[in-house]
């Protein structure tokens, strides 16, 4: 099954909630997920109505020497979620010793899933920021096994600057790597002219899917649910249900078999 | 259903008292172009500004003058 990686483009961008969300609009069309967070914030069990009372997760339990495989969860509308975990300080030097032997097996994992969609909530990973973090390095065994790459990007000023100035060094995206644009405001000309430009110059890379900016999504994240549990009738309901049609008609079962 | 027909467009413009001759069609680079004309900030990045925004020899020197 389709295995999808989802990182801001830069921090802040809200790639823990589209994973969140995505995963649920999946889940609405019948699809079993598995999201897992990368993330040492350990924040995306949240979303899915973990209790913060709960440390355990994937990273907590190679650092201690436990099972990672029994540290996922279910929420109730049937999401499954596999924590990072809360790691101590001191917990953190074991997980960087132990991260790089045991990735290959985490991956392998993943990419073996046959039943379900598997979501990755990826720390941004700005090349040149990261180019000696161990971490980032040992997830590039991850993004070899995706389908797709999504890269949530606001609309906004500093989002252009950075593709303007990615496109004059020649770097463009990999293929099966998109940005994702989240919270468009529609209160907002900028914002609107700014979507517009982005899908008009880098058609290529920007999924025709956008996530409207709405107030239904912090609330929803707020009851530790989905948005389209929380409020079915919302904007980011319905844009979260198109880009799940979109991830379903370019990677579903349906796409395989054409 | 919608219909791209003039005399429809004619009719949604007159709805609103509004006259649909006095409008233009814009091509999509047309269209593009006018939003980077808008935001001086878009228009710079573009290589299209007409108020270049402030560069090294607008420097100004912040020694003199400062308590």
């Amino acid at each position: 099954m389709p295995l999808v990686i989802i990182s801001g483009q830069r921090g802040g961008a809200g790639a823990t909630t589209v994973v969140s969300n995505l995963a649920a609009s999946l889940q609405n069309a019948g699809e079993q997920t598995l999201s897992i967070d990368l993330h040492p914030d350990n924040q995306l069990c949240l979303h899915f109505g973990v209790s913060q009372e709960c440390i355990s997760g994937w990273a907590q339990a190679i650092a201690t020497g436990a099972d990672w495989k029994q540290c996922a969860f279910q929420a109730s509308d049937g999401r499954r979620v596999l924590p990072f975990g809360e790691l101590a300080p001191y917990q953190f030097k074991r997980f960087r010793e132990v991260l790089m032997s045991s990735i290959k097996s985490i991956a392998d994992t993943f990419a073996l899933r046959q039943d379900e969609w598997v979501l990755i909530d990826m720390p941004v990973d700005r090349q040149q920021a990261l180019s000696d973090n161990l971490i980032s390095e040992c997830y590039q065994a991850i993004y070899a096994l995706a389908d797709f790459s999504f890269y949530v990007a606001h609309p906004d000023l500093g989002t252009y600057r950075l593709l303007k100035q990615a496109a004059l060094n020649g770097e463009t995206l990999a293929d099966k790597q998109l940005y994702l644009l989240n919270e468009v405001d529609t209160n907002s000309a900028l914002s609107l002219d700014i979507e517009l430009l982005l899908k008009a110059e880098f058609a290529a890379q920007v999924l025709p899917a956008s996530i409207h900016r709405d107030t239904a999504v912090p609330e929803a994240a707020a009851y530790m649910t989905a948005v389209n549990t929380y409020m079915p009738s919302s904007q980011a309901s319905s844009d979260y249900h198109s880009l799940a049609l979109w991830c379903l008609g370019r990677l579903g079962e349906d796409a395989e078999n054409a | 259903m919608l219909s791209n027909s003039s005399r429809d467009i004619n009719t949604a413009y007159s709805a609103f008292g509004d006259d649909a001759s006095g409008y233009q069609e814009l091509s999509e680079n047309e269209y593009v172009l006018s939003i980077l004309m808008k935001w001086p900030a878009l228009a710079h990045m573009n290589g299209l500004e007409r108020n270049p925004p402030l560069r090294k020899d607008d420097k100004i020197g912040t020694s003199e003058g400062t308590p």
